[in-house]
């Protein structure tokens, strides 16, 4: 995000610590049913918080940006290695 | 709905299915998704074939064709469209992406760098495509599948990936909480058509230069892409870690 210049549009990062269920990215996580980092909220005033775990449909949705289409093949597979058995 | 209510939604919904047979998940699915589809690798996965015709004789069934399938898979899968009496979708690359890959690295460039690669262009992407036409879907992706404890598959998911922009598609993994030996014991006791490769050693099937016979004790992950290391790409959150 940094070498894409995204990472001025983050207004707050937050940890989520494994080994600290309490720590504030592991309670969001749960609060939000999230399995996975990282994992992006976007609140607004006019509508209820949206969850993104997939980052490129983040970078397209949200930041308007551009990836490639091997980039996000490459992101789907990383996180996503029960596909190996589709 | 919201994301999280949604999500919510379906984690009741997963609950509430954890607990049924393969055949009541299938039941559920299908009754609640018209534009439904089976993704079927042509391995131990016909059984989801076999239950789903028995519910829909009309079931929508998919193969991701990579071009790089055992000689056996291809006459298994033309086998199980003629005993359904299904049409399957055989839903293949793009010719000119694949055509670019051997051109830059070869026809075996998955033992040198990683199968990410190769499996991007050949599996995923078409998969990808083929899921913008398609409500919800079904697999035969079990737990016990993956050797790493990270590995949550559940009855019914939410799948953020290869939705459309905007829009919902649910996937459903009815086998996730069988056994391997629990989906030949059904394959055996119903006569179920089954990929010749598996007489042969094979476990777990997918492309032919990424695929080996398994000995006894082995986990048949090791039967694919064996030159990695298996649990190198476990990720996500510990769930046991996560307080709701």
């Amino acid at each position: 995000m940094h070498q894409a210049d995204q990472f001025k549009f983050i207004d707050r990062v937050v940890l989520a610590d494994e080994t600290d269920p309490k720590s504030e990215g592991m309670l969001l996580a749960g609060k939000y049913n999230i399995d996975r980092a990282p994992f992006f909220i976007v609140e607004s005033e006019s509508a209820p918080a949206k969850i993104y775990t997939v980052y490129y449909r983040f970078v397209k949705e949200i930041l308007n940006g551009q990836m490639t289409e091997d980039q996000e093949l490459r992101e789907i597979q990383d996180n996503h290695p029960d596909l190996d058995f589709i | 709905m919201s994301d999280s209510a949604s999500a919510i939604n379906l984690i009741d919904i997963d609950s509430m299915l954890s607990s049924k047979t393969p055949q009541e998940i299938l039941r559920y699915a299908l009754e609640n998704h018209d534009n439904i589809a089976i993704s079927f690798s042509g391995a131990e996965d016909v059984a989801l074939v076999d239950m789903a015709h028995r519910i829909r004789s009309d079931i929508q069934v998919f193969s991701l064709d990579t071009g790089r399938l055992h000689a056996e898979t291809y006459r298994f899968i033309e086998k199980v469209r003629k005993h359904y009496g299904i049409a399957i979708d055989l839903v293949m690359p793009e010719a000119s992406k694949v055509e670019a890959l051997v051109k830059s690295k070869g026809l075996f460039s998955f033992y040198e760098d990683d199968h990410k690669e190769c499996c991007g262009i050949r599996k995923i992407a078409p998969l990808r495509k083929q899921l913008l036409t398609v409500d919800a879907w079904i697999t035969g992706q079990r737990r016990d599948q993956s050797p790493g404890t990270r590995a949550a598959v559940p009855v019914i998911q939410d799948d953020k990936a290869f939705a459309r922009p905007e829009d919902q598609l649910t996937k459903f993994n009815p086998l996730a909480n069988w056994t391997s030996q629990q989906v030949w014991d059904y394959i055996r006791s119903n006569n179920v058509p089954y990929n010749e490769l598996h007489d042969k050693g094979f476990v777990s099937i997918g492309c032919e230069p990424c695929t080996r016979p398994t000995g006894p004790g082995q986990h048949e992950r090791e039967g694919r892409w064996w030159w990695e290391e298996a649990t190198k790409k476990e990720c996500g959150l510990h769930a046991v870690n996560i307080e709701s």
